[in-house]
């Protein structure tokens, strides 16, 4: 299989002409310029020594200096010269960062890129979440993100209601620890829908569900709009994340097929040999019919016969359905 | 979905812990019957209250039957703990998973329960 | 699968190396758990539902248990190791390292199953009932038959996840950095793959299909700050690949359902039949993506960033293609102590190719009323180009109490949100026209403009606690829809002599003049939220919560759409003594819809 690495080539040396131009001109950063009283972090040791140790089992407390943004390095990086407190010992004397006082600027000092990049335009500080309401600076705990607590508790606490969507009886595998809230949400993100920048929803679904990206040839629009459309990933009643069961998820957009007005006969049945008989491996077939079997039939389940819901390159049988039916 | 969870430290070395979720999950297609079109050809036969007419039964009053879905899950944790010194836990537990199906769907009668017993040790270093 | 083995490898190795390099240092340490223990279990009545993601191969068998958790050190680098093994199908590790040496990695593999129902197609039995000439209640000619080929099949996909990205600083820039990683997701098992035939009758027959698929990421990037600015770039490779072949089954040659004739009149209303072929195939696809972004400091007047995203995505079957342009803007700044500013802005167009679907002719042997074209041109309902944006103020209103206001604007302008089917056009219904007249496909290409308000106000109650409460109002300028979800033109005062049946010599099918729109999407949506919580004492704290949402669209031209949701929740945790800690919760979720349905037209 041939592979082409796709060049856009126009647009990215567009943009990176605009960086270049940005980063020729602009002065740089003014966390570089702190100025004050530092007396560096054994000072601060030698009171807090409650902290050093613990510190000293983080990336943050083993930084090396070329990964500070400024001149200042250890706990004055975060929490500015500590002359004066060190001096006067009153708490006033220092800065303290809190999810309220704007703390945030000294993490974004450093992570500028990544998910973090985001942070500002995030819908999450656009609602007053702050690093610091999930993650903690001094101790090395649940995992490298630093977290306060394990994620889904962090998550829950504020998404409460999802939390009950993850005990029906269909469900991603979060509780069972498979999963986290952050296998599909970028909680640093400034896009508008929760997850990765630059993706749009389907796309979060197709990192594991792949099989159902195409393109194909025979689509169904719900699935090219918004998986959303028929699913609710936290969790359901109705199996697959139905957002109602089959067939009432698909009556809301399609009309059922004339035959589910046919009265049924009451008895058995089976197919007419003249039917099958030039094709041996299905004589036999039979069954039992009521008065409602034709709605029984073509009214429980849509995707019994319309398999391949998400798409298709086959067409289906008919030539008045034009291929589309998603029944291959 | 009611959710309980308790954590008992008996003795200074004994400890239990319990979790149980108890879940109802109801999906439900309201029955409805659709009126007679009004403007049926006089040569197309409409009689939905004649079991033998092949042209039309319109009464569509069974079909949330097919589909309606009721779930009753019940999961259920105990467990103790017992410290043997400041680093080592023995643990024994028993989970329990209950699942009713009252509406049967096209999988067949999904009810289901499912016991399992643990027990071990952890260090702690 | 021979990456994720050298990647497994190298994995391996640093597990091994962290603790040799902390013991050779002699300056390190390292904490963690480990446990080691037993478990069984065994179930009752049908294990596959209440046991989803539980591997159900090894019940009452005792397998053994072991987690794992480390975290050191050595004067040189952190890492973290999690292992977890429950059995051959659930297991972990993971393992981070950083080293203050320019180099951070983390590998990790993790593995979990999932069992499905299987569908026994019971419901997929039935024979029209019909009357005599003398109105005797007679077996009617249509009939449906299901065939399951493997009745006491277990159906269930393995995951296995595999990632392993590495770091590298750039020291002489600030934040400099390149990266790559590589991931892996492997899905093996067996699936319940279905299709129907009717060539003479419906007849849908259900196989097991292994499944055998893997999706490969492969990422790379460089980052780094100079001056204001932050500047990113990434590239992302994804190839998926289906391993095994699609399941095939024998479509029967057509006939008249009741006799066995008519071959030739059956045949031509069918783009195959009396042949066997592939089914449920998925295909291979194949996915690039270029990302490049940009943020600037701008000191106190904000921070302003923006992006630009390339992504085509083929697919390797067919070759179509389909390409994602994207640009993202964003600005944040505080006016003052107590404003702060958001706006974001997005603008993308999808653009998949369109595809000639080339059909045999509908009843050729009928020159009269038949042989009519059905062939029909694509157009991809993924072809939109998307612009939205929104501004969000937030005013502190007094310390800790927060008033939010944004409204977003997003307008989707599609090239087809549906495409209808060809349609003949009936004399009576299109006055004039008295032929066999087709209509080609047509795409519904409308325009969907969302407007939404939101409202929040969120406030703590002292050190004790806090709440929020959110309004948010959307209106919608044509929804998605499926503008011919159902209800037939009258055929009353057509004159048509319709009577359905095939000798009739015409195509016959009014359910392909349907007009009536269809949706689950609102036109209009108000939600309320609240949420709160409250420390009641030293020992005891309360949280809660209430949602409520009222959606409808009154803009469909024959029903209106209503759906309704309430969502209440509690929680209280209390500790009545230092021994005895208790969390009692209750969430409650309540959902009606009403949509619209048409009693189909019968025909035959």
């Amino acid at each position: 299989m041939d592979r082409k690495i796709t060049r856009p080539v126009a647009p990215l040396l567009w943009l990176l002409a605009v960086s270049c131009v940005v980063l020729l001109v602009l002065p740089p950063s003014s966390s570089m310029a702190d100025t004050g009283n530092y007396v560096g972090s054994e000072t601060c040791l030698e009171c807090h020594d409650d902290i050093g140790p613990a510190m000293s089992r983080t990336v943050h407390g083993n930084l090396q200096a070329y990964q500070y943004p400024g001149e200042a390095t250890g706990c004055e990086s975060c929490h500015g010269p500590g002359g004066a407190h060190a001096e006067s010992e009153d708490p006033a004397d220092i800065f303290k960062p809190t999810a309220d006082n704007g703390g945030a600027e000294k993490c974004l000092a450093c992570h500028k890129t990544g998910t973090t990049m985001n942070w500002g335009t995030s819908t999450h500080a656009e609602n007053d979440v702050a690093c610091l309401s999930c993650h903690q600076i001094h101790i090395g705990t649940y995992g490298k993100a630093l977290l306060k607590a394990p994620q889904e508790q962090l998550c829950e606490s504020c998404h409460q209601d999802v939390k009950g969507k993850f005990q029906l009886p269909s469900h991603h595998p979060l509780k069972e620890g498979f999963m986290t809230c952050t296998s599909c949400h970028d909680v640093h993100s400034g896009n508008m829908q929760g997850i990765a920048e630059g993706e749009m929803v389907r796309d979060a679904c197709l990192n594991c569900h792949t099989q159902y990206a195409g393109p194909f040839i025979f689509e169904h629009s719900p699935v090219e709009e918004d998986c959303r459309i028929c699913h609710d990933p936290h969790g359901a009643v109705a199996n697959n994340l139905l957002k109602q069961n089959e067939p009432f998820i698909c009556l809301q957009c399609h009309q059922p097929h004339f035959h589910t007005i046919l009265a049924g006969w009451e008895g058995d049945y089976s197919a007419p040999p003249g039917v099958v008989d030039a094709d041996p491996g299905y004589e036999g077939l039979s069954g039992t019919s009521h008065y409602d079997s034709m709605k029984r039939s073509m009214l429980t389940k849509c995707t019994q016969c319309h398999a391949s819901v998400h798409g298709t390159d086959l067409p289906s049988q008919t030539i008045t359905g034009q291929g589309r039916a998603l029944n291959r | 979905m009611f959710f309980v969870n308790a954590n008992l430290t008996a003795s200074p070395k004994v400890s239990f812990f319990m979790e149980g979720v108890y879940t109802t999950a109801k999906g439900s297609f309201d029955p409805f019957d659709l009126p007679l079109p009004d403007d049926i050809p006089a040569d197309v036969a409409i009689s939905p209250d004649h079991v033998g007419d092949s042209k039309g039964a319109y009464d569509f009053t069974g079909i949330g039957d097919y589909s309606d879905l009721d779930y009753t899950t019940l999961e259920g944790t105990f467990g103790v703990n017992y410290k043997l010194d400041q680093r080592a836990t023995l643990y024994g537990s028993v989970n329990v998973v209950d699942l009713q199906d009252d509406q049967t769907y096209v999988y067949g009668d999904l009810t289901g329960n499912i016991v399992t017993y643990a027990t071990g040790m952890t260090v702690g270093f | 699968m021979h990456k994720r083995i050298l990647l497994m490898t190298i994995a391996a190795l640093l597990v091994c190396w962290a603790p040799v390099g902390m013991a050779d240092d002699g300056g390190g340490f390292v904490t963690g758990t480990a446990t080691a223990g037993a478990h069984i279990s065994d179930s009752t009545d049908n294990p596959v539902r209440v046991g989803e993601y539980v591997n159900l191969e090894d019940f009452e068998d005792v397998m053994a248990d072991m987690v794992l958790d480390l975290f050191g050190g050595t004067p040189n680098t952190l890492y973290t190791v999690g292992l977890t093994y429950r059995d051959n199908s659930t297991k972990s590790i993971d393992f981070n390292l950083w080293t203050k040496n320019y180099i951070s990695a983390d590998f990790g593999y993790d593995s979990f199953i999932h069992n499905m129902d299987h569908d026994y197609l019971q419901n997929m039995q039935a024979k029209e009932a019909s009357v005599d000439a003398d109105g005797n209640f007679v077996p009617g000619g249509k009939q449906i038959y299901h065939t399951d080929n493997d009745p006491m099949g277990r159906y269930f996909i393995q995951y296995e996840k595999f990632h392993g990205n590495v770091k590298v600083d750039l020291p002489f820039m600030e934040g400099g950095q390149v990266y790559g990683g590589y991931g892996e997701q492997t899905r093996s098992g067996f699936k319940q793959t279905m299709t129907i035939d009717h060539c003479a009758f419906c007849h849908v027959e259900s196989n097991a299909q292994r499944i055998d698929q893997r999706t490969e990421t492969w990422t790379a990037g460089i980052k780094g700050t100079v001056g204001k600015a932050s500047v990113q770039y990434e590239y992302t490779s994804r190839d998926y690949y289906d391993h095994t072949g699609a399941p095939e089954r024998r479509w029967l040659n057509a006939s008249h359902p009741v006799n066995g004739g008519s071959e030739e009149e059956f045949a031509s209303r069918d783009i195959f039949e009396d042949v066997t072929l592939p089914y449920g195939q998925s295909a291979d696809s194949e996915k690039d993506v270029h990302n490049v972004a940009m943020k600037v400091d701008l000191d106190r007047a904000g921070t302003l960033k923006g992006s630009y995203t390339h992504t085509k995505s083929t697919n390797d079957f067919t070759n179509i293609e389909g390409k994602v342009d994207a640009f993202s803007a964003g600005y944040a700044v505080k006016l003052n102590p107590n404003w702060r500013l958001t706006a974001r802005f997005l603008t993308y167009e999808d653009k998949v190719d369109d595809y000639f679907v080339d059909l045999p002719n509908f009843r050729a042997y009928d020159t009269t009323y038949g042989n009519l074209d059905f062939d029909w041109n694509r157009i991809s309902a993924a072809n939109r180009t998307v612009t939205q944006g929104d501004v969000n103020l937030n005013w502190k209103l007094a310390k800790r109490k927060h008033l939010n206001f944004s409204w977003r604007l997003q307008v989707i302008d599609r090239d087809a949100m549906a495409q209808n089917q060809t349609n003949y056009i009936f004399d009576g219904i299109n006055p004039g026209n008295d032929g066999a007249t087709l209509v080609p496909s047509e795409p519904y290409a409308d325009k969907t403009t969302i407007n939404r308000l939101k409202l929040r106000y969120n406030a703590r109650l002292g050190m004790k606690g806090n709440y929020n409460f959110t309004y948010t109002y959307t209106n919608v300028d044509k929804p998605y829809m499926n503008p011919w979800a159902g209800c037939e033109h009258s055929l009353q005062g057509t004159g048509s002599a319709h009577t359905g049946g095939a000798a009739e010599g015409r195509v016959y099918y009014y359910q392909r003049q349907r007009y009536g729109n269809g949706t689950n999407m609102p036109s209009q949506a108000h939600q309320f939220a609240l949420r709160g919580s409250y420390q009641l004492s030293p020992r005891t704290s309360i949280s809660a919560f209430a949602n409520y949402a009222h959606d409808k669209n009154d803009d469909l031209n024959v029903y209106e759409y209503t759906r309704d949701m309430f969502t209440p929740g509690i929680n209280l945790w209390t500790a009545p003594s230092d021994r005895l800690l208790f969390t009692l919760g209750w969430d409650n979720m309540w959902v009606q819809s009403n949509a619209n349905m048409c009693p189909p037209f019968f025909d035959g």
